[in-house]
């Protein structure tokens, strides 16, 4: 029925040749460099078998129209498991992901993070083409999902993510893309209301040109009252619908004693209503409409422009994005799915190669060699005997193993950390500069209109109601609501394209504030799976390096690989017999040689006691010696450092290994001043909270789960990825691993920023004197309203975008 | 001048339906995805008429896999 054979046939039919080394050969699919692995298949270079799989599947199928629309778009299946979706035969777990549903079709979404070009788009909106039970597919490329309608009687829901995943694109299944959340419509009704005020603003100009060219005496004046009226018509809905939020938000701020921004622009807004309303009642003047739609429009419009965010990268993944949907139990000697969230205390779990363990327990059974990468940063895997503890957040590599859970998931040592902290967003709202501001105008601004109120007053209580209403609206702070957003949010603008991703333009404000960074250095500081190698022991013999090459080239544990790249000038031999024993090592024999690789106990050393990470060697019994792996430190990180030191920051590491590195640290890095070693993620919170306490602002950088609580008490959690689409804890920030060497650089833009909001507060208070001098003699004319209030909006919205793209560009950001 | 009465009536009417057309095409997702709808108009082409032509030539270009296959 299907058209898509397994990968194993594939291999077996096209890949002729398997090449050993190539140095800087693109793959023809994902066009990431192809080195321990490369393919050669129908006379194109591949990184993988994976890879050149999947460009056979799509030519075969007459898809290779994807390698047209974009270059090598590929997405890179080296190093990646199969990942079992047995649990999408369960229908309570089906149920979750189904949209709608009848008698024979059936429509899902699969959130598919891989989706970044418009090969993407093409290739799975064909998927069709691939498997005849595949109806529809629609991509929807900013949230990156799809939607899938299917027949049920031609295709179940699991062998749809085994499609997606055999090409590559596989879906990202978890509880938080499960649960059916309801999509939020705010960013819908901020477009709307913009769409009103814009409307109900454009119109009302129109209707006040009159006015404004002085042609009041037009055809005897029939048409004034008119157009005053349609204005008062216009700005109902404006103020009401388009602005409510801001006198609704005004309101709350008041109740809670609070003067916040909102405060004085809702005043605003209302005194240019009434009055205006006044004024057009008794037909004593024409309003001052157009200048509150105006006003109205601009607000959102920066609003909308501060409310932008990357809307593909989820910062506040939490470990139910990161855990399986569901899990294998053993019940009664049979295997059976389970949904996470049913799991309890006792549950016996099996757990295969490269599925994730879910919750702390007890090894029951099988030989358990467990990655925390995610958690820690470490890739190399950690050995587990039966009996011992397991905690959640691992992946096994190797054989099945089998455990008994003793915590609930909510309980584990990792996950406790999300439910007591989780991420606070503290409302950084009423801490910002602006709001800081407001306070004080808010205050000078009712004091003047009360004394032009109280002056006029003696002379005549008309024109000091007209005084003091116009007071109230020329003082609108509409520049100052507006400089922020423009600067903060540009400014993220060009971070983003930097490959340094802010959740919000807040968090530009919160970075320009710091004063202390603080790193975490498994994954952060130093490379996730490259090492420096060093060999001790008896020296090894060409043809004993040369079996060790070969059999290391048979094995995918990070040691091997790193091992095996070290040995590059060494060719390889051919391998009589080879075993690999997960968590042990390699055995392999080739005529008169047989060696063993791997750890203490394998290789019959005392050696196992080393703290540090090594690989031992021993040859026809015999042991020889062993290579020590020390973590290598990201290129140009000095640099970084006495950056930052220069810039008068305090640098700190705190980190979960061992004092074994504190050395070699110090001696590598002076510029760190505290050093903080096995600290374990209660206590690396904890720390950071400290340092706040002293009233420092804290920048943290971090990559694994273990940072999760300290990223989420900094003022500035950063983290450190390869990759936006990998897993990241939840943090303000997400930068990419290479753009590391440009961190100082972020940082000056953000403080040059809060400048540019300085000068801009400046500019907008040179308005209002000016305009306040015109009104406190009750002179405001709804002209001069009219053209002073766009004009102090879009001079400040202007200078703050120019300033920043200026700043940017002196930093050498553009 | 007094069509300006009737003019003004049909101008707001008119703003009045776009305002609406904008409307609904925001409740109607249109303004969803911004990428993905301008790529695939290119694609619907491609797909009437080309699918053919493609076999044909790669067919001939690589008849050693076809018949191998």
């Amino acid at each position: 029925m299907t058209t898509v054979k397994s990968r194993g046939s594939y291999i077996r039919e096209h890949c002729s040749v398997v090449k050993q080394t190539a140095a800087d050969i693109l793959c023809a699919h994902c066009g990431s460099e192809c080195s321990t692995t490369h393919v050669v298949s129908n006379e194109l270079d591949f990184c993988c078998r994976g890879c050149s799989t999947v460009h056979q599947i799509l030519k075969e199928n007459g898809l290779d129209r994807y390698y047209e629309l974009a270059e090598r778009p590929g997405i890179s299946l080296n190093r990646r498991s199969r990942s079992d979706y047995s649990y999408l035969e369960d229908p309570a777990v089906a149920a979750q992901f189904i949209e709608f549903e009848d008698q024979t079709q059936a429509r899902v979404r699969f959130e598919v993070p891989a989706i970044h070009c418009s090969s993407c788009i093409w290739l799975l909106e064909n998927l069709n083409r691939l498997h005849p039970g595949i109806l529809l597919v629609r991509v929807h490329f900013l949230e990156k999902y799809a939607s899938i309608r299917f027949d049920k009687e031609l295709i179940s829901l699991r062998e749809i993510a085994e499609l997606l995943e055999s090409i590559g694109y596989e879906p990202n299944i978890s509880l938080k893309s499960g649960s059916k959340e309801e999509r939020k419509h705010a960013d819908h009704k901020l477009s709307l209301r913009i769409a009103v005020a814009g409307f109900c603003f454009g119109n009302a100009m129109l209707f006040s040109f009159p006015e404004y060219l002085g042609m009041n005496a037009l055809n005897g004046g029939a048409f004034k009252p008119l157009f005053s009226w349609l204005n008062f018509g216009l700005a109902i809905p404006a103020l009401l619908y388009s602005g409510s939020e801001y006198l609704t938000s005004a309101y709350r701020a008041l109740r809670k004693k609070v003067l916040h921004i909102n405060v004085p622009l809702a005043i605003g807004m209302i005194a240019l209503f009434l009055r205006s309303g006044y004024e057009i009642i008794s037909e004593t003047g024409p309003g001052y409409f157009d200048s509150l739609t105006g006003l109205i429009f601009f607000l959102l419009v920066g609003k909308w422009f501060q409310e932008r965010t990357y809307a593909h990268i989820s910062f506040d993944r939490d470990y139910r994005s990161y855990f399986p949907l569901a899990v294998h139990v053993l019940e009664s000697g049979t295997e059976r799915v389970k949904l996470l969230s049913d799991l309890a205390v006792g549950d016996r779990l099996r757990i295969r190669n490269g599925e994730l363990i879910p919750a702390d327990g007890i090894l029951l059974n099988g030989r358990a060699s467990i990655d925390y990468s995610f958690v820690t940063g470490e890739s190399i895997p950690v050995s587990k005997e039966l009996g011992e503890m397991v905690y959640a957040g691992g992946k096994q590599c190797g054989e099945r193993i089998e455990m008994e859970i003793t915590k609930e998931v909510s309980q584990g040592k990792l996950t406790r950390l999300w439910n007591e902290y989780g991420i606070q967003e503290k409302e950084t709202a009423l801490h910002s500069f602006t709001d800081k501001v407001s306070k004080y105008f808010t205050i000078g601004l009712l004091t003047i209109a009360a004394l032009t109120l109280i002056f006029w007053s003696f002379s005549s209580v008309s024109t000091g109601f007209f005084a003091f209403t116009s007071v109230l609206i020329v003082a609108c702070p509409c520049a100052l609501a507006l400089s922020s957003p423009f600067a903060l949010s540009n400014t993220m603008r060009i971070l983003g394209k930097h490959e340094f991703y802010l959740r919000n333009s807040r968090a530009v404000e919160s970075l320009a504030g710091v004063d202390r960074v603080v790193f975490d250095k498994t994954g952060t500081l130093t490379l996730a799976s490259e090492f420096e190698i060093e060999y001790r022991g008896d020296d090894l013999s060409t043809s004993e390096l040369q079996l060790l090459r070969s059999m290391l080239a048979q094995s995918n544990h990070p040691l091997s690989r790193s091992l095996y790249l070290h040995l590059e000038n060494y060719s390889t031999v051919e391998i009589e017999t080879f075993r690999e024993i997960a968590g042990l090592g390699l055995e392999a024999s080739a005529g008169e040689l047989s060696m063993r690789v791997g750890s203490g106990t394998f290789v019959g050393s005392g050696t196992a006691k080393l703290k540090q990470t090594h690989v031992g060697i021993s040859v026809n019994g015999v042991f020889k010696g062993y290579f020590l792996l020390k973590n290598k430190y990201r290129s140009g990180l000095r640099a970084v450092l006495s950056r930052l030191k220069e810039q008068g920051f305090r640098l700190g590491l705190l980190s979960g290994d061992g004092e074994g590195e504190k050395n070699r640290v110090r001696t590598l890095f002076p510029e760190i001043e505290d050093l903080f070693f096995g600290k374990d993620p209660v206590e690396k919170l904890e720390l950071v909270e400290n340092y706040r306490r002293q009233g420092d602002k804290v920048l943290m950088l971090g990559d694994g789960l273990n940072d999760a609580g300290a990223l989420a008490v900094s003022d500035v959690g950063v983290v450190l990825t390869e990759s936006v689409n990998n897993f990241t804890p939840a943090a303000k920030g997400i930068l990419k691993a290479s753009k590391l060497e440009e961190l100082p650089s972020f940082i000056r833009l953000s403080k040059a920023t809060m400048r540019v909001i300085y000068i801009s507060f400046g500019i907008s208070i040179i308005y209002n004197i000016a305009g306040l001098s015109f009104a406190v003699q009750g002179m405001l004319s709804p002209v001069l309203a009219a053209v002073l209030m766009p004009l102090s909006s879009i001079s400040v919205v202007v200078f703050n975008t120019v300033a920043t793209n200026y700043l940017a560009r002196r930093e050498g950001l553009k | 001048m007094t069509v300006i009465f009737f003019l003004i009536g049909c101008s707001m009417i008119l703003a009045g339906g776009f305002l609406a057309a904008f409307f609904w095409s925001v409740r109607n997702g249109q303004h969803d995805d911004l990428h993905a709808p301008g790529v695939r108009v290119l694609f619907d082409d491609e797909l009437t008429d080309k699918p053919n032509i493609d076999n044909e030539s790669l067919c001939k270009k690589n008849n050693s896999i076809t018949t191998t296959v």
